[in-house]
């Protein structure tokens, strides 16, 4: 089993990171936006010492909030924006072309290449479905009940989990046919009390994960019948022991991001502890539990062949302190995954 | 005729009909009776019957328990939970839930434990438990019934639907009803023949009715496919319950358990069907069923959703639409606020863990993710609550093809800065106090916290950078925050003070309150013009628009700080505050009006005023210190006079001329006094011990002030005495004492420059002794002994000898009064004075004796100890010391009378010195003590003053402060009972809106502070003095002295603290100390915590201050104590925060107009 190493990205971005994503396939690049405004691109280089360079770095008007890969090529990429643009950037020329705008910032995008479609998420209370086949042309403006907060896709479905703990699934291919604004594929309520935080679908299209600011993370499935909702669930995690004189006890963090691993359908957890754990979500257990990273974690992304973890650390922001910068503070760790690391011991 | 055993007395039961409940299986007559009956002996005690009986419960009760905990290895749990019930039922008839019969618990638990228990669902014995638990203890019985027939529990069970029937008929729902009883029949439920019976009963019952008949839509959504489109007045009123996994100390059962996979119960409609109303849930196809519907502790609960939504249920006949319903899929808010649960922050934000006891604390603060925890979906992402930190929300985007500095040229907001800057509109809900367990100011929360605290830092976006700086600027409108007045703010004003001065457009003449008449002591309100050259001229224009509003504010503002720059030096600087603004000509037009005196050509302003003085001193050149000297020693004699005159027209050109050009002239000229407004300049003058007085210039000085009538002063004579000439340096050289020991003291008064028997006022008859307390004592006793027309014999002989005092070297005579108090080591008389100044508010009209008053500009007296009442007080220290009548003098004179500051200052009017006894004169404060002001207020509701009063005098009592620290005076003392209320003894009335300059009425409303018996001249000793207490230390005195730490400013600070808490809580401060985690060793605060609906910023930061002032000497000049800046900073955040604020409720005006009426009132 080969060790799993944990490198650091060079250049980090100088402000916190608010997403990474791998590229899907096993090309090994990696994109991390910011809220310095910049998408930075890396490339891990594999053999000697793992490690990674920065091919480049596109820069926004405003803070970037999601970044993720385009179609197959891999040489294009979406971004959400703060300046409320849903932008696609030509990896190796750097131009930038805005794909639309909404009214109010940009939270989420996402990509399906099944279905060509980019959906993006704004704090407008909409979805954007940008027909990729057909550019230039308006994308399907969704209304939601709420502001989304979350938002993340399996092969045929679509999560958006919003305020009020609305959560929406959309069915892809509904999406990618519809003219006009179709019903959600879904509706349910949040199975956590708290705001949810992040969403991530399993790679296997049978369900996804939620995790809200309080520590917890619920895993659902998409299959409405009885059994499979009966066997959701939640469990609490990333809460640390709060030191004796604030009365003991614990302190509950924020999960701030959930990643599936491709191939084996476990999952990640980061929360605003620093603590990344991995989960077995048949099993429902903890399979195990990195070391602390030095800041909290913001956001954590799979390589496309399950062979990498990439955590991006930057200290929390939770409390909207007025003087937080991240500059300096935040940095993407990349773990190499041994063999049998991120698997679980399978459906019990 | 005895009872029979066999036969029972229906009336004892019938007594208690109405407390038992009816069982559909009847109850044991025979039981009842026993329960009901007196028991036993009538003569034994009925308590002791009940006590048997509970007794005997509890047995029962602990040993079906006890049944309970087994019940794992039971064969037949129901058997034992039916049998429980059963039993509670038999001994509480009532069937109340009740702490003795917990029946809501055993039935809940009863109900829960089975629920997924194959082998019971069509048990009726299982089905009755659940029935009794939705009939009684079931608020939305409708979601109850449903409930069990998702579950299937009674499916085939004809009870089921007589019971679902039968009540949906109860509350007038006829259709649902038939509907039930159809589908019970239809399933063939058992026993059949009875539930068709019934229905036959009900269908009768119902063609009686005529009744509408109810909701139409379908009760138990089974096998039919989902109705159309109907308005289903349930359907809101349905959420979905909770799924347990969210854990929740539940006795619910968790979802893992079998589910019966009846197709027949299918929930849910075809996934591909549109959302529809269902029965079930007002949701589209839920996927997800039910697993529990909670028990009652649940839906109690206000963090669940309980409440709302089911607020229809309870509605009757006719199908009335509950409010919230709307049964509309399409209607997103109805989703939001079904699946909405409030949170609120303080319940959750720190709990305990029920389960493991643990104290559970979430790190994120609920505050700013759930600001209005009531409107649903308004919760805030990390990314939202910091975009709105850093503004980003606000930024208008446009096209990208523009360059972004022209973005924000485009922002129309009235403030061009501020919008840009994140302002105002975001400042709700965003916070940033660290999680700490105490409160801060969540009710104002969703209107505004005031906490954007800008730092320049921000400079990390460039395309803000402009902007903040303006936000800085622009943030103390109306919201005045410490930023304004860095060093780093002040030293750019000095720097480009310093740099040429440029000929400054003259300033409209109307517009020429400058304050310095002598007067009106504005602090500079209104509009005021600015006019460097470096504003542009658009801006120019700006500001004749901008006359009121925004202007007023930035004047005021900017005014007060250029004020505060009075207080430090010379009036006549520049307040250029924009210089920041300087350097961003391409800015948008804004609104400036600052107050520009002009500044001589010759003009070089001192950097240190208040520190330097002493250095100054010593460098300057000698013609300063005659000034010193002088005016100490004459005591603004009416030579000085000629002085105000010169002032009072312009003050800042001449009087630096004239000082200078009469020292070279006139060496014995009058000269400025200490309280000069030019006195930035002059500081040092008051710093007597660097004597450098040539010694022939003092006789010759007297011939001049003897010049004047000053045929009361006893003066000439001492005049001769030599001076003792100290050359540099402090009078006290120790590294270490205790400034209030008699030697220190001593050694000062013999030492100090003008020694104190050439103040005006101080009769010296040390050689003499007085005797005269005794005698006054006695008549104090006598009079106290309310012997007015007594018939007594004695007192009446005491009337008519009051005590009268007269001195030599004065005409004054003095009739004792009364006693007013005694302090610790003084009583204090109110005495009548047979020769007050005549026409006090006019000082034009002096009578002879007080001819050293004439001034001959306009305005008031000189020094505020020329003016003298028919009435005042009489304070006899024993032993007898001058030290209070020095350090009040010494106040004075170091302030001026034209400082505001200076009528918070009682006055040393008089003062005779005997060798056993002295006598301090001074004015008759009649309104009481900041002390019974509190006092007054003990008796609100709250027990304390508005936080707007509070904020008032603390104003004044900073101000105060701020004043004597600025000339290196320590009152020693503070505590609210030395700060007298000063009122204006005219009544002049108070403006609607408070004046941070004093205008309006204001001015004449504060404090006034008595008391200097422990006051410090910091001058007299080292820089780095370290005073100990040799005094015993109660629980009043500072944490230094208490520690037996050394201490300067200390307790200073702490006294302010000490009255400042005194006036916010009505009590004695009391504080604890702090580990500090950053390194700062041990800090202080108080114990007591702020309301959160006050300004806790700003009351928090002045406590943080005030309690541990070595943090915070950063900002200071010279970077140490006293903190100055500091308290004006705050002072000034107050001054805003009020004139902003004032208006509220009550209002400042109220409430001072109330503390007044009662002080008039109390005389």
């Amino acid at each position: 089993m080969a060790p799993s190493t944990q490198f650091e990205l060079p250049q980090p971005p100088t402000d916190a990171v608010s997403s990474l994503v791998f590229s899907p396939d096993s090309s090994h690049r990696l994109l991390v936006s910011s809220w310095d405004k910049h998408v930075y691109l890396y490339q891990l280089t594999e053999g000697e010492g793992d490690n990674a360079n920065l091919l480049n770095k596109y820069e926004h008007r405003a803070p970037v909030l999601d970044v993720c890969f385009g179609d197959a090529s891999n040489n294009e990429a979406y971004t959400a924006g703060m300046d409320r643009q849903v932008k696609k950037i030509d990896l190796t020329s750097g131009e930038q072309t805005v794909l639309s705008k909404h009214s109010e910032p940009v939270r989420c995008v996402v990509y399906s290449s099944a279905h060509n479609l980019l959906v993006s998420a704004s704090w407008d209370n909409t979805l954007h479905v940008h027909k990729l086949s057909d550019p230039g042309s308006d994308p399907l403006v969704i209304p939601l009940p709420g502001k989304p907060h979350a938002l993340s896709s399996s092969p045929t479905k679509l999560v958006v989990a919003m305020t009020a703990r609305l959560v929406h699934i959309y069915d892809l291919p509904t999406l990618a046919a519809a003219t006009s604004p179709p019903a959600p594929w879904q509706t349910r309520e949040s199975s956590l009390k708290f705001l949810t935080r992040a969403v991530a679908c399993m790679p296997n299209d049978a369900g996804y994960a939620t995790s809200s600011i309080e520590g917890r993370v619920a895993v659902e499935w998409f299959e409405d019948t009885l059994e499979s909702q009966a066997r959701k669930y939640a469990f609490k995690c990333h809460r640390q022991a709060a030191p004796e004189e604030e009365g003991g006890g614990d302190i509950v963090y924020p999960v701030n991001a959930l990643a599936f691993h491709p191939v084996y359908g476990t999952f990640a957890s980061g929360g605003g502890d620093g603590t990344v754990a991995l989960w077995d979500a048949e099993a429902k257990r903890r399979m195990r539990q990195y070391q602390k990273f030095p800041e909290a974690v913001a956001s954590l992304g799979f390589s496309g062949d399950g062979k990498y973890l990439a955590i991006g650390v930057c200290p929390g922001f939770e409390t909207g302190m007025e003087d937080y910068t991240g500059q300096g503070r935040t940095r993407v760790f990349v773990r190499e995954l041994g063999e049998t690391e991120a698997k679980g011991k399978g459906t019990k | 005729m005895p009872d029979n055993d066999d036969s029972v007395n229906f009336d004892l039961i019938e007594g208690h009909k109405e407390n038992i409940q009816s069982l559909p299986s009847g109850r044991s007559a025979k039981k009842l009776a026993q329960l009901f009956s007196p028991r036993g002996n009538p003569s034994s005690s009925p308590h002791s019957n009940l006590d048997d009986l509970k007794g005997e419960n509890s047995r029962i009760k602990a040993s079906f328990e006890q049944e309970i905990q087994n019940i794992d290895e039971s064969d037949d749990p129901l058997d034992i939970w039916d049998r429980y019930v059963k039993w509670t039922l038999e001994a509480y008839p009532s069937a109340q839930n009740t702490k003795e019969s917990g029946l809501l618990g055993v039935l809940e638990r009863a109900t829960r434990g089975l629920v997924n228990d194959k082998r019971y669902k069509q048990d009726g014995r299982y089905l009755r438990l659940w029935l009794w638990y939705v009939g009684w203890f079931m608020d939305n019985k409708r979601e109850g019934y449903v409930f069990l027939s998702s579950k299937g529990i009674g499916e085939g069970l004809a009870l089921f639907y007589e019971e679902y029937a039968g009540w949906l008929e109860s509350v007038g729902r006829w259709a649902q009803a038939e509907e039930v009883y159809k589908l019970g029949i239809e399933r063939e439920a058992t026993p059949a023949a009875r539930l068709l019976r019934k229905f036959g009963e009900f269908e009768q019952r119902r063609a009686a009715q005529e009744e509408g008949d109810g909701p139409s839509s379908p009760a138990i959504p089974a096998q039919r496919k989902v109705l159309g489109v109907r308005a289903d007045p349930f359907g809101a009123a349905e959420p979905v319950v909770r799924d347990p996994q969210a854990p929740r100390q539940t006795s619910g059962v968790g979802g893992g358990g079998a589910r019966p996979a009846k197709s027949k119960l299918a929930i849910f409609s075809d996934a591909d069907a549109a959302p529809e109303p269902s029965a079930m849930s007002s949701r589209g196809p839920e996927s997800k069923g039910w697993d529990s519907i909670g028990s009652m502790a649940e839906r109690k609960k206000e963090n669940t959703m309980a409440p709302k939504p089911w607020a229809g249920e309870t509605l009757k006949a006719g199908g009335k639409k509950p409010p919230s319903a709307g049964a509309k899929m399409a209607s997103m808010d109805k989703q939001i606020s079904q699946s909405h649960i409030r949170i609120d922050y303080t319940k959750v934000q720190v709990t305990v863990n029920p389960a493991s006891g643990k104290r559970e604390r979430i790190y994120v603060d609920l505050r700013a993710v759930y600001p209005t925890p009531d409107e649903p979906g308004t919760e805030k992402s990390f990314e939202e609550i910091w975009a709105a930190n850093r503004g980003w929300l606000d930024v208008e985007w446009e096209d990208e093809q523009q360059h972004e500095s022209t973005l924000f040229m485009n922002d129309e907001n009235s403030f061009p800065g501020a919008g840009n800057v994140g302002g105002k509109p975001q400042k709700m809900a965003i916070h940033a106090d660290v999680i700490r367990l105490d409160e801060n100011g969540a009710p104002i929360y969703p209107k505004g916290e005031k906490t954007m605290r800008r730092k320049k830092k921000q400079e990390l976006n460039e395309t803000q950078t402009s902007e903040f700086i303006f936000g800085d600027c622009w943030q103390s409108v109306g919201e005045p925050t410490m930023t304004l007045h860095t060093k780093a703010a002040t030293d750019d004003i000095y720097d480009i003070f310093n740099a040429e001065v440029k000929p400054v457009k003259p300033l409209g003449g109307s517009d020429d309150e400058r304050g310095y008449e002598s007067d009106d002591y504005t602090m500079g309100d209104g509009t005021r013009r600015i006019s460097t050259s470096d504003v542009d001229e658009d801006e120019e224009d700006e500001e004749e628009d901008d006359v009121d509003g925004d202007g007023d504010e930035n004047a005021s503002v900017w005014s007060e700080s250029s004020h505060k720059q009075h207080q430090d030096q010379s009036d006549d600087l520049i307040d250029v505050h924009d210089g920041e603004e300087d350097d961003h000509p391409d800015e948008p037009p804004r609104t400036r009006t600052m107050f520009v005196p002009i500044p001589p050509e010759d003009y070089v302003p001192t950097r240190r005023p208040w520190r330097d003085p002493v250095e100054a001193a010593n460098n300057r050149l000698p013609f300063m210190t005659p000034i010193t000297e002088r005016t100490e020693m004459s005591l603004d004699v009416t030579a000085d006079m000629g002085r105000y005159e010169l002032h009072s027209k312009t003050p800042s050109r001449q009087i630096n001329k004239n000082m200078i050009a009469e020292e070279d002239e006139e060496e014995g000229e009058d000269l400025t006094p200490l309280s000069s407004p030019a006195r930035g300049v002059f500081e040092d003058e008051n710093a007597f011990p660097k004597g450098k007085v040539p010694q022939p210039l003092l006789p010759k000085a007297r011939p001049a002030l003897a010049s004047k009538p000053l045929a009361t002063k006893v003066l000439t004579p001492k005049a001769t005495k030599t001076l003792v000439i100290h050359n540099k340096g402090p009078i006290i050289k120790d590294a270490q004492c205790n400034p209030v020991d008699t030697a220190v003291r001593g050694e000062i008064l013999s030492n100090i420059q003008p020694p104190l028997t050439s103040y005006d006022g101080f009769y010296d008859h040390r050689s003499e002794k007085s005797d005269r307390s005794a005698e006054i004592r006695k008549y104090c006793k006598a009079i106290g002994k309310g012997g007015n027309r007594s018939s007594t014999g004695d007192k009446s002989s005491n009337l008519g000898s009051s005590v009268t005092l007269r001195f030599p070297g004065t005409e004054r005579e003095y009739a004792i009064r009364r006693e007013l108090g005694a302090g610790a080591f003084a009583p204090v008389y109110l005495v009548n004075n047979s020769h007050p100044s005549v026409n006090n508010s006019d000082a034009d009209d002096d009578d002879d004796e007080n001819n050293e008053n004439a001034i001959m500009g306009k305005g008031r007296f000189a020094s505020a100890h020329h003016k003298r009442y028919p009435q005042e007080a009489l304070k006899m220290e024993s032993p007898p010391t001058p030290w209070e009548f020095y350090m009040m003098r010494l106040a004075h004179n170091r302030l001026g009378p034209h400082d505001r500051a200076t009528a918070s200052l009682s006055p040393a009017l008089e003062f005779h010195l005997y060798q056993d006894e002295c006598f301090l004169f001074l004015p008759y404060h009649p309104f009481g003590t900041l002390l019974d002001v509190v006092n007054l207020f003990r008796g609100e509701a709250s027990g304390v003053m508005d936080e707007q009063l509070a904020m008032f005098f603390t104003i004044e009592l900073l101000r105060t402060v701020e004043a004597l620290h600025a000339k290196g005076i320590m009152h020693g003392d503070l505590k609210a009972d030395n700060c007298l209320l000063r009122l204006p003894g005219d009544e002049t009335p108070l403006s609607t809106k408070y004046q941070p300059s004093g205008d309006g009425g204001w001015a004449s409303r504060g404090i006034t502070l008595i008391d200097f018996g422990r006051g410090i001249d910091m001058r007299n000793f080292r820089d780095d003095v370290q005073f100990v207490a040799d005094w015993k230390t109660t629980s009043q005195d500072c944490n230094e002295v208490r520690e037996g730490r050394l201490w300067t400013w200390q307790i200073e600070y702490f006294g302010v603290a000490g009255i400042v808490h005194c006036l916010l809580f009505g009590k004695y401060i009391e504080t604890v100390g702090v580990r500090d985690g950053n390194g700062l060793g041990k800090r202080y605060r108080i114990r007591e915590n702020l309301k959160r609906y006050w300004q806790t910023e700003i009351w928090g930061g002045l406590f943080e201050m005030l309690l541990n002032p070595g943090n915070f000497v950063g900002g200071e000049e010279g970077g140490r104590m006293p903190l100055v800046r500091g308290l004006r900073g705050y002072r000034e955040r107050m001054e805003g925060w009020l004139e902003q604020n004032g208006e509220r409720g009550l209002g400042i005006r109220g409430g001072l107009g109330r503390v007044e009426g009662w002080a008039r009132g109390r005389r």
